[in-house]
This record gives C-alpha cells, structure tokens and sequence, in this order.
C-alpha cells in the first residue's frame, strides 16, 4: 500500500504530542498548536485530526477517570506511537529538504 | 468566584449530533477556564459539523438512504396534503393559514424524525446530510434568484418568500429529526 503524506495540520497535532508527552489530551494539544501557530483552534477539528492518526496508528488513546469540571465527561489521552515518531522524523526531514531547495525563502526575499 | 455554567442547549445539542464525551468536556474545560459564551458555540458547532461530516463520510450508503426516505416522506406527505386534507376541510395558504403553517410545519418535522428514527445512532448527521443535500441541488434556483434580483426589484418578495420557507423547512426538517435521536452514542462512562 502506497504511505500516505502527512497533513500540515497532522503534523501540528504530532508534534503537539511529542512535544506534550503521555499525559497529552484535548485541551493542552489544543492549546500548544495556538501558541505555536497564534491562530485559533477548533477542538473538533483538532480531534478529527487525531482520528486520522489513530487509524493510521501513529498515535494511541485511551481513557481517563470523569472530572466535575468538564461536566462529569472523562478525558481521552493520547500518546504517540513508534510509527508516529518515525512519521514526524520522516516529515521533518522531508521539509528541511525542500526549504534547501528555496534558500531565497529562508533569506525572506519571498 | 461562582462557577460558569456553560450554555446548556449547546451541550444539548452536541449530544444530540454524537459529538464524542471527551470532545465535548474539552470544550466545557476550556469555558470553564475564562472562553466567552460565543467562544462554546463556535466550537459545539464546528464540532458539531466536524463530527457529522465524519459519519457521513464513514456511512454514505446510509446518507444514500436517508436522502431516499427524505425525499420519500416528503413526497407522501406532499400527497397526504393535497389529497387527503381538503376531503376534511379547505387549507390554502390564503383561506387557512394557520392550519396550512401547522401542515407543514407537521410535514417539515415528521420528514426530520423519519430520518433519524430510520438512521439512529448517526440520526444527527443523516439529518443535517439531507437538509445540506437539498440545500446544494437548490444551487441553480438559488443563483437564479440571485441574478432575478439583481434584474430586478419586483424579485424582492418572491425572493424572500423562498428563502424563508427554505430556511424555515430546514429549521423543522432538524428540529424533528434531534426530537427522534438516539442519547449520544457515545456512553458516559467509557473507560478502559
């Protein structure tokens, strides 16, 4: 089966996840990606990412324990899988590839 | 500091559309922590879309059918309107509004609670997956409109009429079809 390319906002959600570690969930994968990007996230957009992701395993889930302040409503945790890392490594070194091919880009003459 | 309560119809509805627990208690800690009220309900509804665009995806044969019994009861009650009604009495538009509103507001609502009765656990998203597909086939009315009243101010009225009625079918195909939906498919003690 031919691998499929990772999306820009696929890669956010992973790096998100390497960068958040075990503990990672909605809201701080949501936030992280904000921070980076200064731009609003939608957190169905953002699980919808990692729905994708799950099916092509390169990130995990499981469950966590009801909370009072999100309503009684339990957390579901995330965590990047060895596949996924070797996915983002593979993306990153794809990247760094082709901005070696645009060096006025990175100039900021573009 | 007394606790925000998030808008209760915005969870409500997220409910009823299957967004997943965890989404929707993301959504509900971020409010918690200082997100306006506007802030929720952008996010329940791109939730809310994100979700159904999912199961749509995921079940199409199921979107087929739901646009069949869609278009199916629509027809029938159309029939039961036009051919049934007037043995018991006389509702046009003109001599019996009210009870020709209440008619199709009926019809509107019924077609709604068919779908989702027919198509539960993705009752939400079968809905909203008609209601957009009669929405898109419009598309060449709703540019002839458009360009009728850019000719001319004479349109203005008809326009109108069209796009209320439209919108007004769309709000009560919806309404009937959350009213026949399932409680969220997604239990609330999934935990493994």
């Amino acid at each position: 089966m031919a691998r499929e390319f990772l999306g820009n906002f696929e890669l956010l959600v992973l790096l998100a996840l390497v960068r958040l570690g075990d503990d990672a969930y909605g809201v701080p994968i949501s936030e992280a990606i904000e921070e980076s990007t200064g731009r609003e996230v939608a957190l169905g957009s953002v699980y919808a990412a990692l729905e994708r992701l799950e099916e092509k395993a390169l990130v995990e889930s499981r469950w966590g324990d009801p909370t009072p302040e999100r309503g009684g409503r339990s957390k579901r945790h995330f965590c990047i899988t060895k596949k996924g890392l070797r996915e983002a490594r593979e993306a990153r070194a794809g990247l760094i590839r082709l901005w070696r091919g645009v060096p006025e880009l990175s100039r900021g003459l573009a | 500091m007394k606790p925000r309560h998030p808008p209760r119809f915005a969870i409500w509805l997220m409910e009823k559309f299957n967004v997943g627990q965890a989404l929707t208690g993301d959504v509900i800690e971020r409010y918690a922590r200082g997100r306006s009220r506007v802030w929720f309900w952008r996010q329940a509804i791109l939730a809310i879309v994100f979700e159904s665009a999912k199961d749509l995806v995921t079940h199409k044969l199921l979107f087929v059918r739901a646009v069949l019994v869609g278009y199916s009861s629509l027809w029938a009650l159309t029939r039961v309107e036009y051919l049934v009604l007037p043995l018991f009495m006389d509702v046009t538009p003109v001599r019996q509004p009210f009870v020709f509103r209440l008619v199709m507001i009926v019809m509107f609502m019924s077609t709604g609670w068919l779908i989702g009765r027919f198509h539960r656990p993705y009752s939400g998203a079968m809905v909203l997956g008609f209601v957009a597909f009669v929405w898109l086939i419009s598309g060449p009315q709703v540019v002839r409109n458009i360009s009728n009243l850019l000719q001319h101010e004479r349109f203005v009225p008809y326009v109108e009429a069209w796009f209320t009625n439209r919108v007004y079918a769309s709000v009560f195909v919806i309404t009937g079809g959350m009213l026949s939906a399932a409680r969220s498919r997604h239990p609330a003690s999934v935990i493994e």
